[in-house]
């Protein structure tokens, strides 16, 4: 609502100016005159402005100030811009062009791997070389599963002897199993020394003196 | 009149000499002789060079950001040199590539600048005592090179306050001279309304310039009304 009211009031003074043939024309009415010249004489173009000297005045006074923007902005260029830049800059934008003009003359480069390849081809390799990720998942998976498998086995004696101590207590005396697990351990033993040996190890073997032979000596 | 009608033949002169110098060009790109074509079209930077920077200046302001988008204008030009039909005029066809070039590193400065805080002023622009120092000082007043140089900062400020469309017409119309006809070419726009967007940047730069430094007086500017008896 402010707007719109704002904005009737400061379309008033033309319209009032409008209204009355005697009065002056306000300055946006001017700028108005000095827009539609475009570029020509604002004077010789509007009839009041023709008849009155002191609005010719007021209008070639705008044109002079706008003039004057224009040259100030035209004075800010010239120091920005000094003429060093100027011959800089065409010899870059010179350099560039003759680069392109190169570009386009040089021979096509073809891009690598052949694009040229048909889309049913390009879409049996695809085909195929999914078909081979997927075989080698299922590779990995069933690999996976056995190394498992093998292991189940090792981890029961753990838990075995997670209980252990259990079965312990209602088992025999310590002394006598401390026994058992002796004579175990030296069947084991004769087992190995009288199984069929290496033989890229028997020079070294028969080197090795026996634990039964400097025993024999010592006594 | 006589001036007018002066300027408008030095216009049309200089439109031929364009053409021809695009259609030799076009022909020597057609027939594969690219590096003479390259050649040919120097003379082209030469005659639109200077007021292409200008225009790039008022829209960018900073010097290396100003060379590099007449460099990319020029490019382009060359580029597409064989798109370019003689409806329109080589200088409106050029100038309209230009200013869609210089419209988009504002739109990317704009960006940038929302994102990065940039360190002291980082537009290109310094206070008037900065510049006043970089630069060696052509008045023998240094208070007289330091007011010019506010002055220019204020005119140069204001042109930037300007909604882009109106600044267009501006830079066009009041500073490179070019009639309604030939700025609504370049900008894709009808003559009325670059006259609507003329008028509007004109009072617009009345207010923000203020009249005691810009405007004679003479026409009392700030006032709306009827202003003599």
């Amino acid at each position: 609502m402010r707007t719109q009211i704002r904005r009737a009031v400061g379309k008033l003074p033309a319209f009032l100016w409008a209204g009355r043939g005697s009065s002056h024309p306000p300055d946006r009415e001017l700028v108005r005159i000095l827009v539609n010249a475009d570029g020509g004489d604002p004077v010789a173009a509007d009839a009041h402005l023709a008849g009155c000297a002191g609005c010719a005045a007021r209008v070639r006074d705008l044109r002079s100030d706008l003039d004057r923007i224009a040259a100030t902005a035209e004075s800010a260029f010239e120091d920005a811009m000094p003429a060093w830049r100027h011959v800089r800059q065409r010899r870059r934008i010179m350099r560039r062009i003759q680069r392109a003009a190169a570009r386009q003359g040089a021979a096509r480069i073809l891009r690598f791997p052949t694009p040229g390849i048909p889309a049913a081809a390009r879409a049996h390799a695809l085909r195929r070389r999914l078909s081979l990720a997927a075989a080698g998942l299922l590779v990995t998976v069933g690999i996976v599963q056995l190394i498992d498998g093998r292991r189940q086995p090792a981890a029961t004696p753990r838990s075995d002897a997670a209980v252990a101590p259990s079965q312990a207590s209602i088992g025999p005396p310590a002394g006598q199993s401390q026994a058992v697990a002796d004579e175990q351990f030296m069947r084991e033993l004769e087992e190995a020394l009288t199984s069929s040996r290496v033989t890229p190890l028997v020079a070294l073997d028969e080197m090795t003196p026996r634990v039964r032979d400097v025993a024999i000596d010592i006594r | 009149m006589a001036a007018t009608d002066t300027a408008s033949f030095a216009r049309q002169e200089r439109a031929a000499v364009d053409a021809l110098i695009a259609d030799e060009v076009s022909a020597l790109l057609a027939r594969g002789d690219r590096v003479e074509a390259g050649e040919r079209f120097a003379e082209m930077v030469e005659r639109h060079q200077r007021r292409a920077t200008r225009i790039a200046y008022y829209y960018l302001r900073d010097p290396a950001e100003v060379d590099e988008a007449v460099q990319d204008a020029f490019l382009k030009a060359f580029v597409n040199i064989r798109s370019f039909r003689e409806r329109l005029h080589f200088e409106l066809w050029f100038t309209r590539i230009l200013v869609n070039g210089c419209l988009d590193r504002v739109k990317a400065r704009a960006r940038r600048n929302r994102w990065i805080v940039p360190a002291g002023d980082g537009d290109g622009h310094c206070e008037p005592r900065e510049e006043l120092e970089r630069r060696p000082a052509l008045d023998p007043s240094p208070e007289a090179t330091l007011l010019r140089a506010e002055r220019r900062a204020d005119l140069l400020a204001a042109v930037d306050r300007l909604p882009e469309r109106q600044r267009a017409v501006v830079v066009l119309s009041q500073f490179e001279g070019h009639a309604t006809r030939d700025v609504a070419a370049m900008l894709d726009l009808t003559e009325a309304t670059v006259r609507v967007h003329l008028f509007r940047a004109i009072r617009s730069l009345r207010r923000l310039l203020g009249a005691e430094h810009w405007f004679t007086g003479k026409s009392e500017p700030r006032t709306d009304g009827a202003t003599h008896a």
